[in-house]
Formats: structure tokens, C-alpha cells, sequence
């Protein structure tokens, strides 16, 4: 089974990765040799000779088995390598001091995994949450908390947290434990060479290293989150949610470009569309959650999403999904509209609650062959991307322009710190600066910044070779002028001594002449620059 | 969201907005309102989502169409968007929690910068169950309430108590006020001050049409 959805996608892919065949193939390949040990052997071959255009490729097109045993392998060596851990990166580095919105994450960590039924279960979900929120707060403390943060976070607990449910140790975590996170911080984990723990860890079934294999796991939960909100939520961090809403505009543009005329209909032309914004600000995992009970989740379609993003490297992926998600149920919201429209006070009220109504209400996240559609499209329809437009729609330090692949590759992209920590830097300087702007203005804004900045270093770009003559001219100037001045001793003697003189004769003899003042004055550097008269300069007073 | 959101059987459409700092119980004093129904670990609100009830006043049915939002300071800029068009306003405070009612006058602010001029607000003091942990005092928020002509009720969403009335008195409210805009407007003509900006359909009565919408969950 699994085999015939990878040869599908790999047909439909040979385009998207282009020049990948020869991977694709590898793949196969290894694959098949593989099969019957089922996917975890192959991903554990790929983990353990680091092969990360494999795993790449293997969480891409994941069709299904792979377990969240294996998920957080195959996240984890990703996300590491993305972004990879230097010293800046230690544990040394944390603030213990108190991050300003630690209030409003145990606010919502206490509205956390509601649907669980299993309460010890779901209180130790929510001590991990808590603490590995807190802890990237403390870290980073120029990063701001948004509510909706702690969704995406706890679906990286949860996909972490099978493991830590067998372990003992795990049990002795106390909520209060959160507030003394410098003990609970364990320094020494990176030593411990990735690949060798990636083995030890899924192979593992040695009983007497459960203490390591805990903080071990943790740890490396603690570098997932790390990473993809490093790379991939940094827009929705700074003071405000603008950045946030620049990538919302991103779906009426897709939308416009996939359907015009829902676009239409849909007034998206007028309207904000903060209707998406809970389902991009989570990634849908604030609607979208996938348990019932641990254990019988690794299917649900929100890890499918984030294995998407964090394979394919991409921010794109929810909008598109989304945008995908809206042109699907074009039907169902034309229906919606027709029969609501006097049901709400105004255009914008009445769009969001269809749009938000159809996106929830609709069977669609049950539905496993409409998501897998939407997931094979999202990778697919890259081609939607115009990057040329859509840096105006942006600011040019976002996640979407920086650190998100546009158009799919199969190297994975590797980004340091300082790096990413600069581009935050930024954009939260940027962010101060538009803090009064709409989102419109915004927009103006981030596309007079190109004209004026893009526009000359483009053209000088463009135009290098006329930029080498004139530069040429200018040093050649600049070589005369030196030449003569060490020649001639002064620079008074550059310009022609005889020109002055006549010149000084001309004043000289205006002044004297009163009545021929005034006509004279008009304009005198005329008759000068009229060559043919030059000579005759001297000779007017005395025509007189 | 069920189906009674999208429905046409009603005489008036009342939109009414849901603020108030998180945590203080907006989400659920609005689903005790309209399903009767209390989550003690209910899903924080991101952005902003709604939920109606349609009521009976004075023979009129009413259908309020309720905007609950995020409390966070961050999303006030997108939350204050849906301000528009409101008739109505409840500002929400944890009665446990004093910095919760001390930014009610910033979200009052909030709303009269953002809302229609003639909104009607109330606030709200939730968790009254939680008497023992009572950080202010109901005299002082009366007294608020009063200098800035809000309505003011004590609630649980907890426990009920109180949560229907409140709804029902802002309600009311805002039924006397169109009401009486109607007589005005027949008398004078000229009392266009009072009425909402625009011709907004929630103030005309529709006509009773038991039209069902389509929400029939199809597909
Ligand atoms: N004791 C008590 N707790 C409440 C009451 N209303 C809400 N809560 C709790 O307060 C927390 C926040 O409630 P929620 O409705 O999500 O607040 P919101 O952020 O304003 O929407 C939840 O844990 C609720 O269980 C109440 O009337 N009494
Ligand atoms: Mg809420």
C-alpha cells in the first residue's frame, strides 16, 4: 500500500524536485530493499548515516506508517540540522529571570489538552508544555508570547510525549518544578553525538539507561520547539500581530490567483482576512486536534502538516493549505453566502463566520482523502509563489522571505543563530517603526522601501560595466588635476588665466558704464558661453 | 457553532461584543448563555469567534449574535475590528482578579474609540462563586459602572448565577433604545444621532421568514 502512494507522488513530484531523480530512485531503492522491515528500519538506516535528503524526502511524502516514535526522530534530526545548536545555543545562555508574559502561558497551558481524558496523563502534558514554553521564553526573552503559541507547542509534546509516558522518571515532574528551571536544565546533553543517540534511542530497548534516555528526550523536544519557532514562527513574536497579518493577505492571494472569481464573491478585495487567524497563527492545531486518546493519534492529520512544513522547510504550506481549504469548499460558501447574507451586520462579519463555518464545521478534518489532497497540493502548487510580488506584500526580514523555501529543493536549507537572531532583531525594529500603519499602509510601505533602496542598488547591479567608464572618467579627472596642480604649483592655474582676465575686464567695465548696466546684467554668462562672441567680450564697452 | 446561528427566525439581530482580559471567563459565560453549558478547561479563544441565542423580549424575538474574543494585548488591533456594527458591549472582569477590573476602563476606551457611539455597555464581574479569593469589591465596580452609565452585573458562569439576567438586561437595553429610536424617528425624523452609522440591517426587523438555513452539515 504504502509503496503504491510513493510511486503516485513520485510521478507528480518528478517535476517539483526537479534534477532529484536520481534521490528518487535511491529512495525507491532503499525502500524496497527495506520493505518488509517496514518504514522504521528505513528511516533508522537514514538516521543512523545521517541522510538527510532522505529523511527530507521520507517525512515529504510520508504516507502514513510512520509512527510518532519515528516522527520525532525524523523532526528532530531535521530541525537540528536546520538550525544547528552552537555555544550561543547552551543551556549557560538561559535567563532564569521571569518572562513578562509567563502570567498568560500558564493562562492557556490550564486550557491545555482539555479533550484528554486520562487526568495524571494530561496534567504531566501540561507540566512538559508548560516548562518548554517558559524555557524558550527565558531563552529568547525578545520573543513574545502570543496566545495559540502553546497549541503548536503541545503538538510537539505530544509527539515527544509517548516515550516520556513509559519512562518513571517523568512522573516525578511537579508544576512547581517549572519555576526552578535552571535545575531542571540539563547542560550536557549536546555532547552526545546526534547520530550515535539517534541510534541508541529508537533501537533502544536497554532498560537499565532510562535517567538518560529522559533528559535525552527532552532535550531534544526542547531543540524541536527551539528551531521551528526560530525559523518558522518568528513573524507572529514580535510586539504585535502585524507581521502576522501580512502573512494572513498572503490567502486572498492565493486565492485570487487559484479562483478569481470566489475571490469576488467573497469580497476578499475589501475585506481583512483575520477570519484564517487562529487556524495560521496554531498551524491548525488549535481547531484541529489529534487526540482522543495517546497512542491512537499518530494518524491524525495535524502531524502530517507539520511533517510537511518542517520537510519541506516551508511557511508557505498553511496558506497554501488554507487558501486550498477555501477554493475546495467554493460550493458549499457560495451556498452559505447567498442564504446569509441578512444574517449578519456587515460584509466582513458575515465572511468570516462562512469561511470559519465551512473550515470547521464541514466534515473536513475527518476526512483523510481530502486532506491528503490538500497536502499533496500544498507541496505541489508552489508554482502559486510569485516571489517578485509578494516581497511587497512583506516585510523583507519575515519568515517567508528569509528562512521558508518558496520553491521546493532537495537540499535542506542550514541557518546559525546569530543569523536568524539578527533577522528577528529587524524585524522587531520594523515592526516599531509601522506600529501606527494599517495593513495597507504596510504594504505601501515595504514597497516604497524597495524603490527607493531595491531600485538604485538594482540598477547599479544591472548597469555595472557603465558604472566602470564613469568610474574610469572620474579617476582620469582626478589624475590630470593632480598632474597639473604638481606641475603648475596652484590650482588657480587649471582654468584658462586668460578667460578670467577678460572676464575681470567685462565687470570692470559694467560698473564703469552706468547705462549700459542693466542690459548687460540680464545675462551675462550667455554672451560668455556663446563662444563666437567671447572674443568680442572686451570690445563692448567700447562699441558704446 | 450550531445551526440556530444561521437561521432567519427572528424580529431583530442584536450583535454584541465579548471583552474583557483573558481568563476572565468571557468564552464561558458565553456558551453558559447559549448552550448552557460550563468548561472548566475550555480551549483559550484565538482571535474571534461567535455564538447566538435568540431570546424573547417584550413579544419580540430577539436574536443575539454574540462576538467572543481573544484577550490577549496583542490581538486587541484585530479584535477591535469587530467591534463594528455592535449595538451592544460587555466587559468582562474576574472579581478575583483586581488587574482584571483595572483595565476596564482601557477596554472601555477600546470600545468607544472602536464601536458605534450610541453602544450599549455593560460590565460584568465573573466568578462571583469564588467570593473567598474576592479581590474587588462590588460597591466600587457599581460605582464605576454608574459614573460611566454601564449596566453592572455580578456573574458565575460556574454556576449560572446571574448569566442569563445579565445578557437579558443588555438586551433589553438595546431593545428599548431601538425602540424608542423608532418612535423618535416617526415624531422628529431628525434623531439620525442615535442611530447606528449606516443602514444596518441588525436594527430593521426582518420579516419572520422560517427560512432554515442550509447549515444541514451536508457533504
Ligand atoms: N470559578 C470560576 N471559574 C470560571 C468562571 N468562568 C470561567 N472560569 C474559569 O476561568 C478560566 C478562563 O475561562 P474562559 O472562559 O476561557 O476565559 P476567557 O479567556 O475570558 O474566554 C477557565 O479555566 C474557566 O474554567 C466562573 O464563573 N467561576
Ligand atoms: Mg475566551
Amino acid at each position: 500500500m504504502t509503496d503504491i502512494i510513493f510511486n503516485k507522488q513520485l510521478l507528480r513530484n518528478r517535476n517539483v524536485l526537479g534534477g532529484g531523480r536520481s534521490l528518487e530512485e535511491k529512495f525507491l531503492l532503499h525502500y524496497s530493499e527495506m520493505n518488509g522491515k517496514g518504514p522504521a528500519a528505513f528511516v533508522q538506516k537514514s538516521l543512523t548515516s545521517r541522510d538527510l535528503p532522505m529523511l527530507k524526502y521520507f517525512a515529504m511524502n510520508n504516507s502514513g506508517d510512520m509512527t510518532n516514535a519515528l516522527r520525532k526522530e525524523v523532526w528532530y534530526t531535521l530541525l537540528n540540522a536546520q538550525l544547528p545548536s552552537t555555544k550561543m545555543n547552551d543551556a549557560d545562555s538561559i535567563k532564569p529571570k521571569k518572562h513578562k508574559d509567563e502570567d498568560q502561558v500558564v493562562l492557556d497551558v490550564n486550557r491545555s489538552f482539555g479533550a484528554l481524558k486520562n487526568l495524571s496523563q494530561k496534567e504531566r502534558l501540561r507540566a512538559l508544555l508548560q516548562k518548554m514554553i517558559i524555557k524558550i521564553l527565558r531563552k529568547y526573552p525578545q520573543l513574545n508570547y502570543y496566545q495559540g503559541y502553546h497549541d503548536v507547542v503541545s503538538v510537539f509534546v505530544l509527539v515527544f510525549f509517548e516515550r516520556l509516558n513509559k519512562n518513571p522518571t517523568f512522573h516525578s515532574i511537579k508544576r512547581e518544578e517549572c519555576n526552578l528551571l535552571n535545575e531542571t536544565m540539563d547542560t550536557d546533553n549536546d555532547v552526545i553525538e546526534p547520530g550515535i543517540a539517534n541510534a541508541a534511542e529508537t533501537c533502544g530497548d536497554a532498560i537499565d539507561e532510562k535517567d538518560t534516555k529522559f533528559v535525552l528526550d527532552e532535550t531534544k523536544l526542547f531543540r524541536c520547539i527551539e528551531s521551528f519557532t526560530l525559523l518558522y514562527l518568528r513573524d507572529f513574536m514580535t510586539d504585535s500581530l502585524d507581521f502576522a497579518v501580512d502573512q494572513l493577505k498572503m490567502i486572498p492571494y492565493l486565492i485570487k490567483k487559484m479562483d478569481p472569481e470566489l475571490y469576488q464573491i467573497l469580497h476578499l478585495d475589501k475585506i481583512e482576512p483575520f477570519f484564517a487567524l487562529s487556524d495560521i497563527l496554531t498551524i491548525f492545531s488549535h481547531n484541529q486536534k489529534p487526540y482522543e486518546d495517546i497512542g491512537s493519534t499518530e494518524h491524525s492529520i495535524i502531524f502530517f502538516i507539520f511533517d510537511l512544513i518542517i520537510s519541506t522547510q516551508s511557511m508557505y504550506i498553511p496558506l497554501i493549505i488554507y487558501a486550498n481549504l477555501v477554493v475546495s469548499k467554493k460550493a458549499t460558501l457560495l451556498m452559505e453566502y447567498d442564504l446569509n447574507v441578512a444574517n449578519f451586520e456587515n460584509i466582513p462579519d458575515m465572511v468570516h463566520a462562512i469561511i470559519q463555518k465551512v473550515i470547521l464545521t464541514q466534515t473536513i478534518f475527518d476526512d483523510e482523502n481530502c486532506w491528503r489532497s490538500l497536502l499533496t497540493e500544498a507541496k505541489i502548487n508552489n508554482s502559486l509563489i510569485d516571489l517578485k510580488h509578494i516581497r511587497g506584500m512583506l516585510n523583507p526580514y519575515s519568515v517567508l522571505l528569509t528562512t521558508s523555501v518558496s520553491h521546493h529543493q532537495l537540499e535542506l536549507q542550514v541557518y546559525d543563530l546569530p543569523y536568524i537572531l539578527e533577522l528577528f532583531d529587524k524585524e522587531v525594529v520594523l515592526n516599531e517603526k509601522c506600529k501606527s500603519f494599517s495593513a495597507n499602509d504596510r504594504q505601501l510601505f515595504y514597497q516604497g522601501g524597495r524603490s527607493s533602496y531595491n531600485r538604485i542598488f538594482y540598477f547599479f547591479e544591472k548597469h555595472k560595466t557603465i558604472f566602470l567608464i564613469y568610474k574610469l572618467s572620474l579617476f582620469l579627472l582626478v589624475f590630470a588635476i593632480t598632474v597639473k596642480i604638481l606641475k603648475d604649483g596652484h590650482l588657480k592655474k587649471l582654468v584658462a588665466r586668460t578667460y578670467f582676465q577678460r572676464l575681470h575686464h567685462y565687470y570692470g567695465t559694467i560698473i564703469d558704464s552706468s547705462s549700459t548696466r542693466k542690459r548687460l546684467w540680464v545675462d551675462p554668462l550667455s554672451r560668455l558661453f556663446k563662444s563666437a562672441k567671447y572674443s568680442h567680450i572686451p570690445d563692448i564697452p567700447s562699441s558704446l | 457553532m450550531n445551526n440556530e446561528d444561521y437561521g432567519y427566525d427572528y424580529d431583530y439581530l442584536f450583535k454584541i461584543v465579548l471583552i474583557g482580559d483573558s481568563g476572565v471567563g468571557k468564552s464561558n459565560l458565553l456558551s453558559r448563555f447559549t448552550t448552557n453549558e460550563f468548561n472548566i478547561e475550555s480551549k483559550s479563544t484565538i482571535g474571534v469567534e461567535f455564538a447566538t441565542r435568540t431570546i424573547e423580549v417584550e413579544g419580540k424575538k430577539i436574536k443575539a449574535q454574540i462576538w467572543d474574543t481573544a484577550g490577549q494585548e496583542r490581538y486587541r488591533a484585530i479584535t477591535s475590528a469587530y467591534y463594528r456594527g455592535a449595538v451592544g458591549a460587555l466587559i468582562v472582569y474576574d472579581i478575583s482578579k483586581s488587574g482584571t477590573y483595572e483595565n476596564c476602563n482601557h477596554w472601555l476606551k477600546e470600545l468607544r474609540d472602536n464601536a458605534d457611539d450610541n453602544v450599549a455597555v455593560g460590565l460584568i464581574g465573573n466568578k462571583s462563586d469564588l467570593a473567598h479569593l474576592r479581590a474587588v469589591p462590588t460597591a466600587e465596580a457599581k460605582n464605576f459602572a454608574s459614573e460611566n452609565e454601564l449596566l453592572f452585573t455580578e456573574t458565575s458562569a460556574l454556576n449560572s448565577e446571574n448569566v442569563d439576567q445579565a445578557f437579558r438586561e443588555l438586551i433589553t437595553a438595546i431593545y428599548q433604545m431601538v425602540s424608542k429610536h423608532q418612535v423618535d424617528l416617526g415624531d422628529s425624523g431628525n434623531n439620525a444621532a442615535a442611530a447606528p452609522k449606516g443602514p444596518t440591517i441588525s436594527l430593521t426587523p426582518t420579516p419572520n421568514e422560517n427560512k432554515k438555513s442550509s447549515s444541514s452539515n451536508c457533504c
